[in-house]
């Protein structure tokens, strides 16, 4: 990428006042907690540029919201704001911290929300002398309809699609002697309203050192490119040129659905181009690094992982840098798929996020909420919270009698999982455990691991979001019996029964399950009436049909007869998983969409026929 | 971006592209007319570089264009070899109303010859011989024609020259025998064209293909889909004989079975 690419790294450098102090020691800090003054009154400072960068406006640092002498024309930044909200440039400032000199396309930020993309953006603890690293961020968006309505925003607020923001940030760290802190740190960051991991990293992962090489051309071309793009439809595949590369991407139906690599779509697309690599699929963590090194130590755990999640039970997930934090978070939050999620998640979660106070204080935490942590200060501010998860190896072999102390290497808990209430529901695939303990236990050295890693990554994908499946089944066949029948729909609007059509086989949408055994004795006999309490006059007169009202006992009636999908221990384990799923606000979330789903075919069904 | 339309189960090769060359000599003019069979006056210069695909056929093989027509103001010149790298081919164009500007195409193929895939069929591309054909039948108003490329890097010479089917000729700054003689010896496809009328764009990307090894490409990458695979696989020059665009064509669109 860069490598064949004539590079001027410190090209871009922060100037400092002609009057600061000379150097202090070169010691790293933690990128965004200095313990310098925080003083507000800061003169503005601007960039100064080597002249390998020819042409550019001096006054391009004038405003936020100009980057350097970028401009487009309007139609263009609608285009590109399709795809992202702005690309943000976000450097360290020695009296404040991390602080965004520049926005492009301009967008109109309340100053906490600056400062939380601000802070968001780095890495809270050093990580490395020199180098790159990838993570991403979720902040709320507040409701600026009651502000000061002195303020008169020049720019547009952020689009958004659930109330966040979402942020992927490349953040670098070079050595630059000509810096009081002795490096240059700064982030280059997307901003956008998408939840799509794989992509945005995709794109950092090219755009990132391009532009700390060649500064804003670089920008420029990438912000064309994007602007050039068709729209990010729901359920498309869609094949994009950025910066010299072609990406193919898959946007999936809904920010649930289940995108799976061995759908019609990615094989289709495969066969045809001889030379294709794989598409990417947007809503997946990003693949790379393996996910398998971030939970190698609560490999055994992972079921009892998966159950908390799918309960909605809230999750502290610690790591050492934010680029882990935020490829488990993502990972996990796939999982559950097709199950809406219900929860909160933030993928980085620092001290200075305006919702720190909310998430995060002597209460139970909120159900269904993974927060993503990189700084010690949390293992002790959550220790009320019924489980933590922290990513990592397993500490070398040698030291394992050792662990504890072996682990001080690094701050905050040990890499593994704990628990003060979760005892595990469902077996464990022993097969595939030992698959990902084989993998992880292979030396550095064997040419095989790569690939043996990557596979069982994928492989353990497959395995949790099989499960997530299989969790539905029940409900689903019980769902189906809560479908007005043909006859019931006929009596419904007065007119007689017409033969046994394919309402079941539309399908209570479940992404990629496989279909439901249909349970096909609920047609009442013919000539018999019978209660109908699945249809209501509306206002107009004409019948509204829908999905008959689910009952939890009979439900559980059906659970107990015709059992489960899933593997539990026990079947009275089997009957507590399902009671307790019932209440989380998930099943809430996805029972109303299957009502509504249902509710669609069945006036669409009316209607073709009236 | 339209693979609908083409044939269902056939495997295409994919052929990275890459249009260099200096501001305002029609880069975007020619992968329009190729692409779209269009022309558009007054066009605005390219920021970054602008991603284009266009399938075509060849006899029995498919092949892909993705074309990336590179921006030629000098500020983006750093960012060439993203363009380049990995690209089975380039079209290097210059305007042949401009010596510089075959000046500046040399120093792009000595770029390429340099740091570009060691395979690459690169072709020069003199461009905009409609100003300098009297006998053009679209030539009757070369003054409004000649501003159809400029942009604010370069503006095109000849530019409101009150120019007469006579004085056409003498708008030429590079002499075709110059030109190919130089292409000649530097290994190089040569065309003269007019992204204008239309003159020449097909057979460039036409020859390219017959360049291109696609039946090592597939060989290459059967069995193992990856992109690198296709620059690498790439062994020496490309078998010739018996492969051809259907020859009835004028139009790219004619040429290319999408």
């Amino acid at each position: 990428m860069a490598e064949d690419i004539e590079t001027d790294i410190g090209s871009l450098t922060l100037s400092h006042p002609s009057d600061s102090p000379p150097g202090r020691s070169l010691s790293l800090r933690s990128p965004s907690s200095p313990h310098l003054p925080r003083n507000k009154s800061v003169q503005p400072r601007r960039l100064s540029r080597s002249n390998t960068l020819p042409r550019l406006p001096s006054s391009s640092h004038k405003r936020t919201g100009s980057m350097d002498g970028l401009s487009m024309e309007p139609e263009k930044i609608v285009k590109l704001r399709r795809w992202l909200q702005g690309l943000a440039i976000v450097d360290f400032d020695l009296d404040v911290g991390p602080k965004i000199c520049s926005i492009y396309p301009p967008l109109d930020l309340t100053p906490s929300e600056a400062e939380n993309i601000a802070f968001s953006s780095f890495p809270d603890s050093a990580q490395f002398e020199e180098g790159a690293q990838v993570h991403s961020f979720r902040i709320r968006l507040q409701d600026t309809s009651e502000a000061d309505p002195e303020h008169a925003p020049g720019a547009p607020r952020p689009t958004e699609h659930d109330g966040f923001l979402y942020g992927f940030s490349y953040f670098s760290q070079r050595r630059d002697a000509s810096s009081r802190r002795g490096y240059q740190q700064r982030s280059l960051v997307i901003l956008t309203h998408f939840s799509y991991p794989a992509i945005f990293y995709a794109l950092l992962a090219k755009l990132g050192p391009m532009f700390m090489a060649h500064g804003g051309p670089m920008l420029e071309s990438a912000c064309h490119n994007i602007a050039g793009w068709p729209d990010p439809c729901p359920g498309i595949s869609l094949e994009l040129g950025f910066l010299g590369a072609v990406l193919n991407v898959l946007i999936p139906h809904t920010d649930d659905a289940q995108q799976g690599a061995n759908s019609a779509v990615v094989n289709e697309r495969r066969g045809r181009l001889a030379t294709q690599e794989p598409p990417i699929l947007v809503s997946l963590a990003p693949s790379d690094p393996p996910i398998l090194t971030l939970f190698e130590a609560s490999f055994s755990h992972l079921w009892s992982i998966w159950e908390c999640l799918v309960l909605c039970e809230p999750i502290l997930i610690f790591g050492s840098s934010p680029a882990m934090t935020s490829q488990a978070i993502w990972w996990l939050r796939d999982l559950i798929r097709p199950i809406p999620f219900a929860g909160d998640f933030r993928p980085f979660f620092t001290i200075h996020d305006a919702e720190h106070a909310v998430l995060v204080n002597p209460r139970p935490p909120r159900a269904g909420l993974l927060l993503g942590v990189t700084n010690p200060f949390f293992e002790r501010a959550c220790k009320h919270w019924p489980h933590a998860l922290s990513l990592g190896r397993i500490p070398p072999k040698k030291s394992r009698r050792n662990r504890e102390k072996e682990s001080s290497i690094g701050p905050g808990p040990s890499p593994g999982w704990t628990t003060h209430t979760h005892k595990r529901y469902i077996s464990r695939d022993r097969a595939l455990l030992k698959r990902l303990e084989d993998a992880c236990s292979m030396s550095n050295d064997d040419p095989r691991r790569a690939a043996l890693m990557r596979d069982a990554s994928t492989a353990l994908r497959e395995h949790f979001s099989a499960r997530t499946a299989a969790l539905l089944v029940p409900l689903q066949r019980y769902l189906q019996s809560l479908i007005p029948t043909p006859s019931e729909s006929a009596y419904a609007r007065g007119v007689s029964p017409l033969p046994r059509t394919s309402l079941s086989s539309t399908s209570l949408s479940t992404g990629s399950s496989a279909s439901l055994p249909r349970t096909a004795n609920n047609t009442p006999p013919p000539g018999r009436v019978t209660p109908v309490p699945a249809h209501a006059r509306a206002a107009d007169g004409s019948v509204a049909l829908r999905l008959k009202p689910f009952s939890e006992r009979a439900f559980l009636a059906s659970l107990a007869s015709h059992g489960a999908a899933l593997p539990f221990k026990s079947g009275g384990r089997r009957q507590e998983f399902y009671t307790r799923w019932l209440r989380t606000p998930a099943f809430g979330v996805w029972l109303a969409r299957q009502e509504e789903a249902v509710g669609k075919v069945l006036s669409g069904e009316s209607r073709g026929r009236g | 971006m339209t693979d609908a339309a083409s044939g269902a189960a056939e495997r295409s090769v994919q052929v990275k592209l890459v249009l260099l060359g200096e501001a305002a000599v029609g880069k975007s003019s020619v992968v329009l007319r190729f692409v779209s069979d269009e022309f558009q006056a007054n066009k605005e210069p390219t920021i970054g570089a602008a991603f284009l695909t266009q399938k075509c056929r060849l006899e029995d093989r498919v092949l892909r264009y993705e074309i990336w027509d590179t921006a030629g103001q000098e500020r983006f010149h750093s960012l060439a070899p993203m363009y380049y790298r990995n690209a089975q081919a380039a079209v290097v164009v210059y305007d042949v109303t401009k010596a510089t500007s075959l000046e500046k195409a040399k120093t792009w193929v000595k770029e390429l010859q340099r740091q570009a895939n060691p395979n690459i069929v690169i072709a020069l591309v003199g461009n905009k011989v409609d100003l300098v054909q009297p006998s053009q039948p679209s030539s009757d108003s070369v003054a409004v024609d000649a501003e159809d490329e400029a942009d604010d890097a370069t503006a095109t010479p000849g530019e409101n020259a009150g120019s007469t089917s006579g004085e056409a000729e003498s708008l030429r700054q590079v002499p075709r025998e110059e030109a190919e003689a130089y292409a000649q010896e530097a290994g190089l496809l040569f065309f003269e064209t007019s992204a204008k009328t239309g003159e020449g764009i097909v057979e460039v990307f036409t020859e390219i293909a017959k360049k291109i090894p696609i039946d090592q490409i597939l060989a290459s990458t059967r069995g193992n889909a990856g992109r690198g695979g296709a620059a690498g696989g790439r062994a020496g020059a490309g078998q010739e004989g018996g492969v051809n665009l259907q020859e009835n064509t004028n139009k790219a669109r004619d040429a290319c079975s999408c």
